[in-house]
């Protein structure tokens, strides 16, 4: 089935890099990599699941972290307020989430271009807004003032998923095995829907809606599909980080994080596969070695995105492709003469 | 012969994103000529008037206007030159009023008693737009809209009008008003181009006839060059 | 009475400055269809331009303005000439440009984070005093806001209606090849709108910041305020843009009187939905046709 999604080459590749990326931690158990690299596939997954609204359904939605911050609070509103366990609270988060897509979602549907980046910025702002000045207490735990949603300080103390009671202090294995698995699955289920009729139906609507709509293809179902797929793999995103930072709290909707994830998929290549994936790798590890100079880190993820979108719109993703592409057909090519 | 030319086109090609449209076109129009290119819907007689005017991204060949080259000018710097585009739907400002949008037609003229003079010579050959001057252009009906079109272009005072399709869309008696005036344009020695699917109206005007097929010419010629080859008649002007 | 009074003075006050930072939003998409990301950016940068100029290099007060509007004028015509200038002929401009822009944006909010850090610091230009409208003390500031923004906006009207470049900019708006037909240099037309929007945003965060205080990330709130604003009266459209910024101003002093400070963003966002699902288009914006 994965032949048909990906072709023969990319299927080993992504076999490959799973299977190196599953045993990095056996190899070096440092717990800083590993802790990184549980970072790695949350945000990839957020970055891959905001690609599919983004460049293969053509709706500029702003509206992204909400999403993941929506996953990591319904996670830790679940466990504090009615005590939960982790692994019930997390899939209904999704789910939670999910509605909180499609209603993101039916308000941009007969919205285009702009209005779809304003609306969808606007809304994530007034979240955050509403979290952060939140000043009336829902409850008094301790005689201590709690707000519903935490106020500035998030949620903390939720429990957790008992990785720690089972595997000792390597539960951070457990953990980063869940995110792994987490971005598999989400990145599956993606390339179902882009590699199936769904895909080609994305297609039609991005790159010549007139038409497609006159061929019968049903926008408002489309997009509302892919908001919530794109809205449950993001908020189960969110539960994953909120379980395994074992807080929530509104640095989920920091602007930072937005322009970092919208980064990483310019740089790795709007509306393709392996864009998101590539593009979070690559700017983790300009991170890790830009150190130095993180005064200035903003200012360069502002101007590579800039750049890249003027210098390389098809991204690192897509010029490779290219690359590849010229080559088998310069030797299809030689052959073809050869012969 | 060539030294005559005011407008000249030399193996012209020219299309949009990947598609050509033009194949190696060669088209002359003389000082005071009225030159008709016929040819039917989505041959490329717009895309070649879009061509000369610069609005198409990249065209091959040369086209020259009295002797100066024209290619990779900008479209400003074309209408600078002196080429008049009187566009296919008109495309006039729709939220300006009619005497602003025959204002635009002067833009690149800034002596004010020069553009007086001009408004009060279209407004001789079109009373009409005298009377709706201040109206908005978007309220206007289709016969006014396309007088505006062609008041706007005259406005610029180029030296050759190139006239996408006047018949385009209008009722039959319109169509006769709007002849009648290119009639009287071409009388006053004015240079034209005129593109236009249906022959009828445009033939007795022409001095030359062009034949748009498939983005090449088929033939070209002046009109008792034409009268006699009848399996033309047949095929391009649908007898 | 005296409620109605405050709410009115505050809220116009505020409308002032949004339409302001909303008129310039409105002119660039209507002439460029590229909705500008970076111009909180733009705002902030005015603001500290005008905060230098006095605050630091000592200039006369009066200077503070023009220092920002020229600065402003500047960067428009930066982000023109080095980023949407490339974009605006390509597919997909519309989202492409709002991708560019947006990390334009950030990367210039952060530079100003590195010169002046993250502090909020006053404005200097600003008056003290207030004057008694029946009963309610009204700070004259508030006063010089206004009158500032009216003026400022009087000018581009003036600009916009009655000479040769506004008639070039609204040709261009209304049809582009029309305009290009009729020998309007386009490109100079582009540039010069960003010249002027990003003089208006400089204008508008130098008011913003005489009221509130300064800071790197000052530009966000004002210009999600004026994103919304161009969105009820319809992307494009600049007399009514100037229209709902009063409106929406005065709305949301009395949103944030009636049910706190922290609502007042959400009635907004709530009355902007409103409008969207009632009018796709904005409340005073016009159907496109789309011709397949």
């Amino acid at each position: 089935m994965m032949r048909a999604l990906l072709g023969r080459k990319e299927t080993w590749l992504a076999v490959l890099l799973v299977a190196v990326f599953a045993a990095l931690p056996w190899v070096s158990g440092n717990r800083y990599l590993i802790g990184q690299m549980i970072v790695f596939c949350l945000w990839a997954t957020v970055a891959m699941q905001w690609n599919l609204v983004l460049g293969y359904a053509g709706i500029f939605s702003l509206a992204q972290l909400a999403l993941y911050a929506c996953g990591a609070y319904a996670t830790a509103m679940l466990g504090f307020f009615l005590g939960w366990s982790l692994w019930a609270a997390m899939p209904v988060a999704a789910i939670v989430t999910t509605l909180l897509g499609l209603v993101i979602g039916a308000a941009c549907l007969r919205l285009r271009g702009a209005y779809v980046a304003l609306l969808t910025l606007a809304i994530a702002q007034v979240i955050y807004v509403l979290i952060i000045t939140e000043a009336d207490c829902f409850t008094y735990i301790d005689g201590v003032c709690q707000q519903l949603f935490g106020g500035t300080r998030g949620l903390t103390r939720f429990g957790d998923l008992g990785f720690r009671h089972l595997f000792g202090y390597k539960f951070i294995y457990a953990d980063f095995y869940l995110a792994l698995a987490l971005l598999i699955v989400s990145s599956i289920i993606m390339l179902v829907i882009i590699r199936g009729p769904m895909g080609l139906a994305f297609r039609a609507l991005r790159d010549n809606p007139g038409y497609a709509v006159s061929r019968g293809i049903n926008r408002f179902k489309y997009q509302l599909l892919v908001f919530a797929v794109s809205a449950f793999f993001t908020g189960l995103a969110g539960a994953v980080q909120a379980a395994h930072f074992k807080s929530a709290g509104p640095s989920l909707f920091s602007p930072a994080l937005l322009l970092f994830l919208l980064a990483a998929i310019v740089v790795g290549g709007v509306g393709r596969f392996w864009g998101p994936i590539l593009g979070t790798a690559l700017l983790m590890l300009a991170d890790e070695g830009l150190k130095e100079v993180s005064d200035y880190r903003n200012i360069g993820l502002g101007l590579l995105i800039a750049a890249f979108v003027i210098l390389m719109p098809q991204g690192l993703a897509g010029w490779s492709g290219n690359l590849l592409e010229g080559a088998r057909h310069r030797k299809s090519s030689r052959a073809a003469s050869e012969s | 012969m060539s030294d005559q030319a005011l407008l000249a086109c030399r193996n012209l090609s020219g299309g949009y994103a990947g598609r050509r449209v033009l194949h190696s076109l060669d088209l002359t129009v003389r000082e005071g000529q009225c030159v008709v290119v016929i040819g039917p819907n989505g041959h490329g007689k717009t895309t070649l008037l879009r061509a000369i005017s610069g609005l198409l991204p990249d065209i091959g060949g040369e086209i020259s206007l009295a002797g100066a080259n024209l290619r990779a000018k900008s479209a400003d710097a074309i209408v600078a030159a002196g080429i008049v585009h009187i566009p296919q739907g008109d495309l006039l400002f729709p939220d300006m009023t009619v005497i602003e949008n025959l204002l635009m037609g002067a833009y690149l003229t800034r002596d004010r008693q020069e553009i007086n003079r001009r408004l009060d010579d279209v407004f001789v050959l079109l009373p009409k737009l005298q009377e709706r001057q201040k109206q908005l252009a978007s309220t206007l009906s289709g016969g006014e809209r396309r007088m505006v079109g062609i008041g706007r272009g005259l406005m610029s005072g180029g030296r050759i009008l190139l006239i996408d399709e006047p018949s385009l869309g209008l009722a039959p008696i319109v169509i006769e008003q709007i002849y009648k005036l290119l009639d009287q344009l071409r009388r006053s020695g004015r240079s034209i181009l005129l593109v236009e699917e249906t022959a009828s109206r445009a033939l007795p005007l022409a001095d030359e006839i062009y034949l748009l097929d498939g983005g090449r010419f088929a033939w070209h010629g002046n009109p008792a060059e034409l009268a006699s080859r009848s399996e033309l008649i047949n095929t391009y002007l649908g007898a | 009475m005296e409620v109605i009074v405050q709410i009115i003075a505050t809220g116009l006050t505020l409308g002032a400055m949004y339409a302001l930072a909303a008129i310039g939003l409105s002119l660039v998409w209507g002439t460029l269809g590229m909705l500008n990301m970076a111009h909180g950016a733009m705002m902030t940068i005015g603001a500290y331009l005008c905060f230098y100029a006095i605050g630091m290099l000592g200039l006369p007060i009066f200077l503070g303005l023009p220092v920002a509007l020229i600065g402003g004028a500047l960067l428009g015509i930066v982000i023109y000439e080095l980023c949407a200038r490339f974009l605006i002929r390509r597919p997909q401009f519309e989202n492409t440009i709002m991708i560019a822009t947006f990390g334009i944006g950030i990367a210039l909010e952060n530079v100003i984070l590195k010169l002046f850090g993250a502090y909020p610091t006053p404005q200097p230009l600003a008056v003290t005093g207030d004057f008694v409208i029946a009963g309610v003390h009204i700070p004259y500031q508030n006063l010089l806001i206004f009158c500032l923004a009216l003026v400022l906006m009087t000018l581009v009207a003036g600009l916009l209606d009655h000479t040769r470049m506004g008639r070039a900019i609204r040709a261009t708006a209304q049809n582009r090849d029309a305009a290009q037909l009729m020998g309007v240099p386009v490109s100079r037309v582009y540039r010069q709108v960003l010249g002027i929007a990003g003089a208006l945003a400089a204008a508008a965060g130098v008011l913003i910041s005489s009221q509130a205080t300064l800071s790197p990330s000052m530009g966000g709130d004002p210009m999600l305020k004026a994103f919304i604003i161009c969105v009820v009266a319809g992307l494009g459209n600049v007399r009514g843009a100037a229209a709902a910024a009063l409106v929406l101003g005065v709305v949301e002093a009395a949103a944030q009187y009636l049910f706190g400070v922290r609502f007042g963003f959400a009635t907004l966002l709530v009355i902007v939905i409103a409008a969207l699902i009632w009018r796709p288009y904005g409340v005073f914006g016009r159907r496109q046709i789309v011709r397949l």
